[in-house]
């Protein structure tokens, strides 16, 4: 990795606060990292810890309270409902757990979908190669409800890889599906890093962390122990250790 | 490198709009009914308003003055009713569009989230939204000219048979009609659905992730707005006296700002009504009750969504009928003012309307002529309403009048409601008659006052056709079960006419015979009842469909098939509830309004509230719900019962 690149992703100084009826909550609370392109990068911790709150701020799906989150040179802190607007339309992705699809739509809708959305000619040719790519041929008019849970997830990643993104962001890709589909989704992750993006993806199971290029740790409101090309043993050891040592 | 057929042009992907509208074309299929037969309602409406201003089909009499004047004031009656029918259908279609939409929507917001995540900007989502609108408008469009076109030759009939149309008025197809009906609908259904859909193109991103769409659903503020500015309209108007004049727009004002009230506001007043009813339940059903109580509090839009119909319809309804019997009753006492003579021959509908027209005796007029109708329902007229009056006893009602009384009328209302020109009054004719106590009277008549063209297609319009002056009087009371002694005495009196009863008169013109029209008039009522529990019906369905999930968690904590099938149909039924008690209350301001107007004007009348048909409503749109409901949730079940 050179230092000249740009990171994709520069979160600095991230606070976050919720505030409810018992009190204000800090859930993040210093977050400071760098998400270069093309890698991959798995972010574990307990539950509660504030995965996927990280995960929505830099989405910018929530405003932080204080910080900055730069995403391909926008500061989402900042930036306009129609600046996020343009972002989701062609340099981020996302993938969930799951629901990742419109139910109305047919596959190959889904997958064009922010391409639509920007108004961008789209050919069918195209959509087509994109689902291949993930695995699923002859299957482009069928709906979601049509697909097995593995195939929707690799549609949803299609979807992703189709804008050609910078950032893909990934909250438990694999929750929802059992331990082979879930390495065929991950495989087709792996094609999204080759194609330059910066991929962060939250989950609990270190066999699914040790694809990743790094590991980090979400504990107590900051990002630790950064893991790079650890075995699926060494991150387990790690996550076991930090959650004894926040406990 | 493959060359790519794919990039030819017709080969894109694309139509987002057209595949979600094909998924959720059943959310529409109320709007689609509700717009089809206002835009059906509304085009043959417009037919008519346009025929009517160019007197299609009907041929002057311009010999007979009486007559002439009895066709030009038809044509502007039906000119008006025709009017007030075009703002009806318009914001039955606006609301109905607001509504279906709004809830359309609702049950879409992590779809429609994920869209926006996917890239769409609020303006797309809106855009989206309108056109699911506009499609199901073009579609309603198309299908209401046909059903209003091939409905027209019923419609004028009927009209033409309540005497709201001249005789042989046939109103031609225009094209400008088609352009302004469609253009009209289709603008009616796009205003509708704006709102809601400028709501939800609002929708956070973020709800695509998690099931938090459910929660406590704020008013937004333009709804509060809107609903507390409807509020201050009706406070408003409440506190406006009204004359002849604005007594029209008054009262539809009121009746459309008291809805918009209502159903604006229905988000926050029906949800703890529905709650505070499901605690009726809870001893029968605990469980059961506590969902549907729950369900009808949180999901404030949705039970406002399925109480709106019900308002509208109830409201609308009951109000428009109160109403026009109020402007009937005004607008012949009105009438009765202004006829500058002695006699005067009436068929009102209001009570005491003897008493009312006595006060016509101080100003001259001497002849008083009173007849009974319960063609809208009126209580029958009884001696204790009529203190001056003894019913069926001429002598007594002389003695108390002053006023000379002869059996049989001049104006001849059969029995209940219908005169024929064979046997009404001729305007300026002397008529010898003989009363029942011996005494022989010459009439002239004056004015022949039919209360509505309801009742009397013979009725005072222009004072300048009426300048003859009488010197006698009549008083015409025909009492039920009376009507062959008085017809007996009539046949003695009336010179070279006939009397026949209503049966007889029935019988002898059973093709044009009221009771067969106005069976035609019900069936029309009776369409759009049906109409209304379609879209009552669908509004509920899709609510239980859009709680599949829900249903399977209460079978999997041990909900029996029973108990969700009870939850779905009390929730329905609360709702419900609560939107009649609404409804009654809405009621209830028209007709404190109307009272208020009538005794301005020195009617002793209250208008009377069809609680009959109304009832009739209220059971139809319960068992609309229930049955909806019902079927969906025995859908719901055995998809369940499959999927597990
Ligand atoms: N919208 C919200 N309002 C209030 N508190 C919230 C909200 N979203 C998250 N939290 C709180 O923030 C904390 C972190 O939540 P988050 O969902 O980020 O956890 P996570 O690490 O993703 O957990 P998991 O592994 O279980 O998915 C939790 O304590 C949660 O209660
Ligand atoms: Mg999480």
């Amino acid at each position: 990795m050179t230092n000249t690149v740009r990171p994709a992703v520069e979160v600095r100084a991230l606070r976050k606060d919720f505030r409810s009826e018992a009190g204000v909550q800090t859930v993040l609370n210093g977050v400071d990292a760098d998400f270069d392109p093309g890698t991959w990068t798995a972010i574990m911790g307990p539950s509660g810890s504030g995965k996927s709150t990280l995960l929505n701020c830099v989405a910018g799906l929530i405003r932080a309270t204080s910080g900055q989150i730069t995403v391909d040179g926008l500061d989402v802190t900042r930036a306009s409902e129609k600046e996020l607007t343009a972002l989701r339309r062609g340099r981020v992705g996302f993938v969930f757990q799951a629901f990742n699809l419109v139910p109305g739509l047919t596959l190959d809708q889904n997958v064009a979908l922010p391409s639509l959305f920007a108004r961008r000619r789209v050919a069918r040719g195209q959509v087509r190669a994109a689902l291949a790519k993930v695995g699923i041929t002859g299957r482009d008019r069928a709906r979601p409800d049509e697909l097995s849970g593995g195939q929707q997830q690799r549609a949803a990643i299609a979807r992703a890889l189709f804008i050609g993104p910078k950032v893909v962001l990934a909250d438990e890709p694999t929750g929802a599906l059992d331990v082979k589909t879930g390495r065929q989704v991950l495989g087709q992750f792996a094609g999204l890093v080759q194609s330059g993006a910066a991929v962060i993806m939250v989950t609990h199971d270190p066999a699914v962390a040790a694809r990743a290029d790094k590991v980090v740790f979400l504990l107590d409101g900051t990002l630790r122990g950064e893991m790079a090309g650890a075995s699926v043993e060494r991150i387990a050891d790690e996550a076991a250790t930090w959650e004894k040592v926040t406990a | 490198m493959t060359r790519d057929r794919g990039l030819a042009a017709g080969n894109r992907v694309g139509g987002l709009g057209r595949s979600l509208l094909a998924y959720h074309w059943r959310s529409y299929v109320g709007l689609l009914a509700c717009q089809s037969v206002g835009t059906a309602v509304g085009f043959a409406s417009l037919l008519v308003l346009l025929g009517a201003g160019a007197g299609d089909g009907v041929v002057f009499d311009t010999a007979d003055t009486n007559r002439w004047a009895k066709q030009i004031s038809g044509l502007q009656t039906a000119n008006n009713s025709m009017a007030v029918m075009l703002v009806a259908t318009g914001f039955a279609i606006l609301f109905t569009s607001a509504s279906t939409v709004g809830f359309a929507v609702s049950g879409r917001r992590r779809e429609l989230a994920l869209l926006r995540l996917s890239g769409a900007s609020p303006h797309q989502i809106q855009r989206l939204v309108l056109r699911e609108a506009l499609g199901c408008g073009l579609v309603a469009t198309v299908v209401g000219f046909v059903i209003g076109g091939a409905a027209l030759p019923l419609y004028t009939r009927a009209l033409v048979a309540v005497g709201g149309a001249p005789e042989g008025f046939h109103p031609q197809l225009r094209l400008v009609a088609l352009v302004i009906a469609g253009a009209a609908s289709l603008i009616a259904g796009l205003a509708g659905g704006w709102l809601p859909a400028w709501r939800i193109s609002r929708v956070k991103p973020i709800e695509a992730l998690g099931g938090a769409a459910v929660g406590r659903q704020k008013l937004g503020w333009l709804r509060w707005a809107v609903g507390l500015g409807a509020a201050a309209g009706v406070a408003w108007l409440l506190g406006q006296t009204a004359d002849s004049n604005t007594f029209n727009t008054n009262s539809v004002g009121l009746l459309v700002l008291t809805v918009t009230a209502l159903t604006a506001l229905a988000p926050v007043i029906v949800p703890p009504m529905a709650l505070a009813a499901s605690w009726l339940l809870r001893p029968f059903q605990p469980g059961s009750a506590v969902v549907a109580g729950q369900h009808a509090r949180w999901n404030a839009r949705r039970s406002a969504s399925m109480a709106a119909p019900v308002l509208l319809f109830t409201v609308m309804g009951g109000g428009f009928f109160m109403m026009a019997q109020t402007s009937q009753a005004v607008g012949t006492l009105a009438q009765a003012r202004s006829v500058d003579a002695d006699a005067v021959v009436a068929a009102l509908p209001w009570r005491n309307a003897a008493g009312a027209l006595k006060g016509l005796k101080s100003k001259g007029v001497e002849g008083v002529a009173v007849a009974q109708s319960d063609l809208w329902g009126w209580e029958a007229q009884s001696p204790s309403t009529f203190p001056t009056l003894t019913w069926l006893d001429p002598g007594t009602a002389k003695d108390k009048l002053g006023i000379h009384v002869l059996a049989g009328s001049l104006a001849d209302v059969h029995g209940v409601n219908v005169a024929s020109s064979r046997h009404e009054a001729e305007v300026g004719r002397t008529y010898q008659l003989q009363a029942p106590d011996g005494e022989q009277v010459k009439v002239k008549v004056a004015a022949v006052i039919g209360a509505t063209p309801y009742l009397n297609s013979d009725f005072a319009v222009d004072r300048a056709s009426f300048p003859v002056s009488a010197a006698s009087v009549e008083v015409f009371m025909w009492g039920r079960g009376g009507q062959e002694r008085v017809a007996e005495a009539a046949r003695a009196v009336v010179a070279g006419g006939s009397v026949e009863t209503k049966e007889q008169w029935d019988a002898s013109r059973s093709t044009r015979g009221f009771a067969s029209q106005a069976r035609g008039t019900w069936l029309l009522l009776g369409a759009v009842l049906v109409l209304a529990a379609v879209s009552l019906a669908q509004t509920t369905a899709a609510s239980v469909r859009q709680r599949q999930r829900e249903f399977g968690l209460l079978r999997c904590v041990g909900g029996s098939r029973g108990q969700v099938t009870a939850a779905a149909l009390m929730d329905a039924a609360l709702v419900l509830v609560t939107a009649l008690i609404l409804s009654a209350v809405g009621l209830g301001l028209v007709y404190w309004k109307l009272s208020v107007y009538t005794s301005a004007t020195g009617l002793d009348m209250r208008p009377f509230l069809p609680l009959g048909p109304l009832a009739v409503l209220a059971a139809t749109a319960l068992s609309a719900c229930l049955l909806a409901s019902g079927a969906a949730t025995v859908g719901v079940n055995r998809r369940l019962s499959r999927a597990a």
